[in-house]
């Protein structure tokens, strides 16, 4: 790799560091300003929303990547190093998460309602799930919330220094591959527990009364979906730059379409699944969630995810001319990540309001809101710019996916 | 010449050489033309400009046919025909009709694709031309085949073996209706 080859994709680079440095800095002069002009509780929930969304895409790269490992394929093979980075800025997001496990040690109920003194020692429920089992107890919370990170935080680690070491050894036996198969062989069961664990931790503990057992997958497939979206997004940009330039063709745009269209899918199925169990079975435990839903105002919102985080890219992604033209396919891509926002707006926010709407407070909160993401997608931004320039920008040797490696075959991945 | 001839045959020792053999032949302007592969080269087709969307359409049908079916079926079995309160429910509860429609949208969407696929293709064939070419068993293994067949307007027996023989094939051969 010679410097002037690359001065496109490092100009690419910069130009990310600065854009999110800038964002980061705002965000947090912002959150701050709110803070102290509206109060705090509407920063720290909007910081755990945000924290969602961003988190969230460093888990997808991961779990993506360890698919890619176990799969194979060139989809993968062009995608590897920004999954790889994506996945590393895990290190970012275990840092970012440190306030919110300060503030759950330090007992700040306007973030969890089971850290209120008071409602441990009235409801009965709370006080069940605090003191008699000790399962939100905030050092436990904390406890399991570290081990999470260091799996995590290991799991990408291990891939990417292997991905490293194959850049300068030619792996004519495939060790370092199947170091990687095995690896992520062992990652992904291990994802898919940690994220149920986590979802119900974080989450779904906002609401301690509530509890759905499809929550963990509602947020596995929709990291699926924010990073194919996010790397479809990436490609848009990385595609006039060598040497993404000779690697990319309509059949790759087709195949991460295509795969976009099953998240899309996937999401529907997942979240009417649980609508569907919940409203049959119509009983007080489990209704809560969807009543706070079709309350006024959240209502609209509802529509709208349904509307354009489901119908509509549907509707487009089916076409096989759209999933080929790659300023098309990323703007749908574009509107997905919209969406998801708004998403993870939807799964958090309702849970503090009850079935109220803001109200004449809305603007106020979306502004946090809207800061705290900008916030962490600074840092995120940041993370991602600095993890994927420490490697090439395609990975070398790797023998099984690599186009370059088979002369004499036409795609056929 | 007592049996007729179906066509021209080349034979290929890679795909690349394929896919070029076919663009070439597009541009000569040979149109009844078809390449065989063990594996599916998406070059090819987009190199002999082969649009059918024949079978997509079979299935958009058969796929809106399926969800009409079942938005019919439940309607009429639990709202009209046979309405039973239900938990209170609404008769037209449309969350529990769900599950149905997408199951016969996808029912009917399978059945149509593999039938069509089936009968679209002309199977079952006990017999077709081009297996007369030599070698043609190694098209499921590891060579590359591009056969201009003799009823292209533009097919000239002599011509067409010169042109391809152009192309550097391995061989060229003359297959047997």
């Amino acid at each position: 790799m010679t410097t002037n080859e690359n001065t496109g994709l490092n100009n690419l680079f910069n130009r990310m560091l600065t854009v999110g440095g800038i964002a980061c800095i705002v965000g947090l002069i912002a959150l701050v300003v709110l803070g102290f002009l509206n109060g705090f509780a509407d920063v720290w929930r909007g910081y755990l929303t945000a924290y969602i969304f961003w988190w969230g895409l460093a888990m997808g790269c991961l779990a993506v990547l360890m698919i890619h490992h176990l799969s194979g394929g060139r989809w993968g093979f062009i995608m590897r190093r920004p999954l790889e980075a994506g996945a590393m800025v895990l290190v970012v997001m275990a840092l970012a998460f440190v306030p919110i496990i300060v503030a759950v040690m330090t007992g700040n109920a306007s973030l969890y309602e089971w850290l209120d003194a008071k409602k441990i020692a009235e409801d009965p429920l709370i006080t069940y799930k605090v003191t008699t089992t000790g399962y939100l107890l905030p050092l436990n919370w904390t406890i399991r919330a570290v081990v999470v990170f260091a799996l995590w935080i290991g799991l990408a680690y291990l891939l990417y220094s292997t991905s490293r070491a194959q850049d300068t050894a030619p792996d004519g036996n495939f060790t370092l591959a199947n170091r990687m198969r095995t690896i992520s062989g062992i990652g992904i069961p291990v994802y898919i527990v940690t994220m149920t664990m986590v979802g119900v931790d974080w989450y779904m503990s906002i609401d301690p009364h509530w509890f759905s057992a499809i929550y963990g997958v509602l947020f596995i497939v929709g990291q699926g979906l924010t990073t194919f979206a996010c790397i479809i997004i990436l490609l848009s940009m990385l595609t006039n730059h060598y040497p993404f330039s000779k690697v990319v063709d309509k059949n790759r745009l087709d195949e991460y379409g295509k795969l976009m269209l099953a998240f899309v899918v996937l999401w529907a199925y997942v979240n009417y699944g649980q609508y569907v169990i919940i409203w049959s079975g119509n009983i007080p435990e489990f209704t809560p969630w969807f009543v706070r839903r079709f309350a006024p105002g959240w209502q609209a919102i509802t529509v709208i995810l349904v509307l354009f985080h489901f119908a509509l890219p549907f509707a487009l992604l089916l076409s096989r001319l759209l999933k080929r033209n790659l300023r098309m396919l990323a703007a749908v891509a574009g509107l997905i990540l919209l969406m998801r926002m708004l998403e993870n707006f939807w799964i958090v926010a309702p849970e503090y309001t009850g079935i109220e709407f803001y109200g004449s407070s809305i603007v106020g909160m979306l502004v946090t809101y809207l800061a705290a993401f900008a916030f962490l997608g600074g840092l995120w931004c940041m993370g991602f710019a600095w993890f994927v320039r420490q490697q090439p920008v395609l990975p070398e040797n790797d023998l099984r996916n690599d186009p370059r490696a088979m002369k004499g075959q036409v795609a056929h991945a | 010449m007592s049996v007729p001839m179906y066509g021209l045959m080349a034979e290929f020792q890679s795909p690349e050489q394929l896919v070029h053999a076919t663009e070439a032949a597009y541009k000569a302007g040979y149109r009844r033309m078809d390449a065989y592969s063990p594996f599916p080269i998406e070059e090819v087709s987009e190199a002999m400009h082969f649009h059918d969307d024949l079978l997509r359409r079979i299935v958009l049908v058969a796929a809106i046919s399926g969800l009409i079916t079942a938005l019919v079926l439940q309607v009429l079995g639990s709202a009209i025909d046979y309405p039973l309160n239900i938990g209170g429910r609404p008769l037209l509860d449309w969350p529990a009709f769900i599950p149905i429609t997408f199951e016969l949208t996808i029912l009917f969407s399978g059945f149509a694709a593999v039938i069509s696929v089936v009968v679209l293709n002309g199977l079952p064939q006990p017999y077709h031309p081009v297996f007369n070419a030599p070698n043609f068993d190694r098209a499921s293994i590891d060579r590359f085949f591009l056969c201009i067949e003799a009823n292209d307007p533009k097919f000239e027996r002599t011509a067409t073996r010169t042109f391809l023989e152009g192309l550097h094939p391995m061989n060229v051969s003359e297959v047997d209706q």
